[in-house]
């Protein structure tokens, strides 16, 4: 009750810089080789694997591994 | 007084007991079983007293536990002591008690009360139902009144010492497991006073720590409830000047809207203010005892709250109105308090009622009338709660019209057979629970592997929202929360819970630390009791998988998938081959092993909250609007 660090904030806290720190860093900043974040050059990748040189329909790009 | 038999095959046990003021009970224990053993005179047993103690511990401190519980049995050991340590300081001799824990386990209480009468120091100690506690002339307000404490710490000790010294001279008796080792006189140059030292017996409390934040939190308590006594815990001094006062201002911690009421006389003592919030919070003390679960005089004080407002503004509030944002707290001293349960946390005792009504009720509009200044804040709050109460009424009937037209059925909900409900709790073993999941997937897998009659699921779609800062109408307006309380059930009231325990079951990837992060800030800020009764826990699922051909071993973290590595790869000189499996998901956990998750081994951790200011700062920090402040954090402690 009357300590700086309670359970429930040490609790808070925990989860919240676990998450952030993730987001920061495995999804909000470029690379610096390329300037692309990981989600970008995933959608490159998959561009890159269905390319056969006919048209693909935007909507097929979605969830393709 | 709560008895806890326990039933040893073939064979019956009576247990005979008389105390003074009970009456004389017997307890004819039934054996399940059907097989026959002789039952005769030999098989009667009398315990002496101390045996009786260390035979059946639960009698007489509750839980036996090792520590990690605030209501373990090691610290009510150390209450039992330091109780009659604050009972020479009520009857005014000692303003200071020292305590002080050694490396090997040893606990010592000195006060500079009176001191132990020299003649009967073993007696006190050892006989139990002897004390000088009945006698109201030099004990008046005192918990321990049955003349079990100390005598119970010292049957559970393996060493146990108390010394008295009085006007120069001292005696002093050790014990060991409750046997009288060691009787000394002597003259001596200490204070007046007693010291008991008394180190916990480890057969009885095998695995045992302190947990000092527990020990601290009681520490201030008897600071706050007697003010002007100083205790210390080594070099820390636990101190208050101005008693409850003092503990309501922490616990209000700068939000309050006026400056608190705050009455005393000889029997009671209470403060109070508001604070910009909805939901009370009472802390009530009986002759020093934390009331946790109230009793009558929570109510009492609740009403006398009331009519004293009602009296100043010459107005009919309503209960709710008036009460909503109150933080409160409130002791008294009654010479035969009755509780309603052996451990002491509901007040039974009818009489004190009109009593307490009228003096708070009086306290607390002669207040009003002497700071008109806070009474119009006051005023003012209650029209404001007033205002939102009816404001609600509106929109939970549009909301509940909407919801008999869609269907009565909530989707996101595959409940359980069982429910407690108001005044009939779930027996023991068949507590219910719900696990909220993140996602269909996950709860696929939980749905096809709980037990139906008691564990419910309720899937979230994608992240809840962040409700921090938000009006009690979005309760309403967002379907998923509306959703989700409904399912509990704690709409109108949070007794009116339909689970024993409500699991956040999010996978253990970050995503899944946010979505806990956003529903521990939902119930914190609606349902803020649901938190402070420990109605909360999150579910620990294993991250890794490691096996062999013969042996799997499931791991909470990555230090237990290395000793597992290391143990499955062998000791020989052949490194057999090993499985590492990370699971991403609790949906990609198979419904046949998730089985075992839930299972009786089931891991779970209690969500716990220290203090209701607490949670304020908490989660204006992390959920609020200060995006720089937070960013600034974040970018010192990125891990």
């Amino acid at each position: 009750m009357y300590t700086p660090h309670g359970k429930l904030h040490q609790l808070f806290d925990d989860n919240f810089l676990e998450y952030t720190s993730y987001v920061i860093r495995e999804r909000a900043i470029p690379d610096i080789d390329d300037g692309l974040k990981p989600v970008q050059r995933r959608i490159l990748q998959t561009l890159y694997n269905m390319d056969d040189g006919r048209f693909h329909k935007v909507a097929n790009v979605v969830g393709k591994p | 007084m709560l008895e806890r038999n326990v039933v040893k095959k073939n064979e019956i046990q009576y247990s005979i007991r008389t105390l003074p003021g009970t009456k004389k009970t017997i307890k004819h224990v039934k054996k399940m079983s059907v097989s026959q053993s002789i039952y005769d005179e030999s098989k009667i047993r009398t315990l002496s007293s101390l045996e009786h103690i260390r035979k059946r511990p639960g009698m007489y401190i509750g839980r036996l536990g090792d520590g990690s519980h605030p209501d373990d049995g090691i610290y009510i050991l150390l209450k039992e002591v330091v109780d009659n340590a604050i009972d020479e300081f009520i009857m005014g001799s000692g303003k200071r008690i020292n305590i002080a824990f050694s490396d090997d386990g040893l606990v010592a209480v000195r006060d500079f009360g009176r001191g132990i009468p020299l003649g009967k120091i073993v007696d006190c100690v050892s006989t139990i139902n002897t004390g000088a506690k009945y006698n109201t002339d030099v004990f008046q307000f005192s918990v321990g009144l049955n003349g079990v404490g100390t005598k119970a710490v010292n049957a559970m000790s393996r060493y146990f010492k108390v010394t008295a010294y009085r006007e120069g001279i001292y005696a002093s008796a050790e014990f060991e497991r409750g046997k009288l080792v060691k009787e000394e006189q002597g003259s001596t140059e200490e204070k007046n006073g007693t010291l008991v030292e008394f180190e916990p017996d480890p057969q009885l409390f095998p695995e045992l720590s302190y947990d000092m934040e527990y020990i601290e939190k009681r520490l201030w308590r008897y600071a706050y409830l007697n003010a002007g006594l100083k205790i210390y815990l080594s070099r820390t001094c636990y101190h208050s000047s101005k008693g409850l006062l003092d503990l309501l201002e922490k616990e209000l911690n700068g939000g309050s809207i006026y400056e608190p009421i705050y009455f005393k006389d000889a029997t009671l003592e209470f403060a109070l203010s508001h604070i910009d919030s909805y939901g009370d919070t009472y802390y009530t003390f009986v002759n020093g005892t934390y009331t946790s679960e109230g009793g009558t005089h929570l109510s009492a004080f609740r009403e006398g709250i009331l009519k004293g407002i009602n009296e100043y503004s010459n107005k009919k509030f309503v209960g709710k109105d008036v009460r909503d944002g109150v933080v409160g707290t409130l002791a008294i001293k009654i010479k035969e308090p009755v509780f309603e349960s052996q451990t002491k946390n509901k007040l039974g005792n009818t009489e004190v009622r009109s009593w307490i009504v009228n003096t708070v009720k009086d306290a607390v509009s002669s207040a009003l009338y002497k700071n008109t200044e806070a009474a119009e804040v006051l005023i003012e709050k209650i029209l404001r709660n007033e205002r939102v109460r009816k404001e609600l009424q509106s929109v939970r009937k549009e909301a509940r019209a909407k919801a008999k037209k869609v269907a009565l059925k909530i989707a996101q909900l595959k409940d359980c057979k069982y429910h407690p409900s108001k005044g009939k709790p779930s027996p023991e073993g068949r507590e219910s629970m719900i696990f909220i999941t993140e996602g269909q997937s996950a709860a696929g897998s939980i749905v096809s592997s709980r037990d139906p009659m008691t564990q419910a699921v309720f899937s979230l779609k994608g992240k809840p929202m962040n409700v921090f800062g938000q009006k009690l109408a979005l309760l309403y307006k967002n379907e998923e929360m509306y959703s989700l309380m409904r399912a509990l059930d704690i709409e109108d009231s949070i007794a009116n819970l339909r689970f024993d325990k409500v699991i956040l079951a999010t996978d253990a990837d970050v995503d899944g630390l946010h979505i806990r992060n956003l529903l521990l800030t939902f119930f914190l800020h609606y349902f803020e009791p649901l938190v402070k009764l420990g109605h909360i826990y999150i579910l620990e699922t294993p991250i890794y998988r490691v096996r062999n051909r013969k042996e799997t071993i499931y791991c909470y973290s990555e230090k237990e998938k290395e000793t597992a590595t290391r143990k499955l790869q062998g000791r020989g000189k052949v490194v057999k081959n090993v499985e590492t499996t990370r699971f991403k998901g609790l949906g990609e956990i198979s419904p046949k092993e998730f089985k075992q998750f839930i299972g009786p081994d089931i891991r779970l951790r209690n969500v716990t909250m220290d203090s209701v200011s607490e949670v304020a700062k908490v989660l204006s920090f992390y959920m609020g609007k200060n995006t720089p402040d937070r960013k600034q954090y974040i970018m010192e402690h990125l891990v």
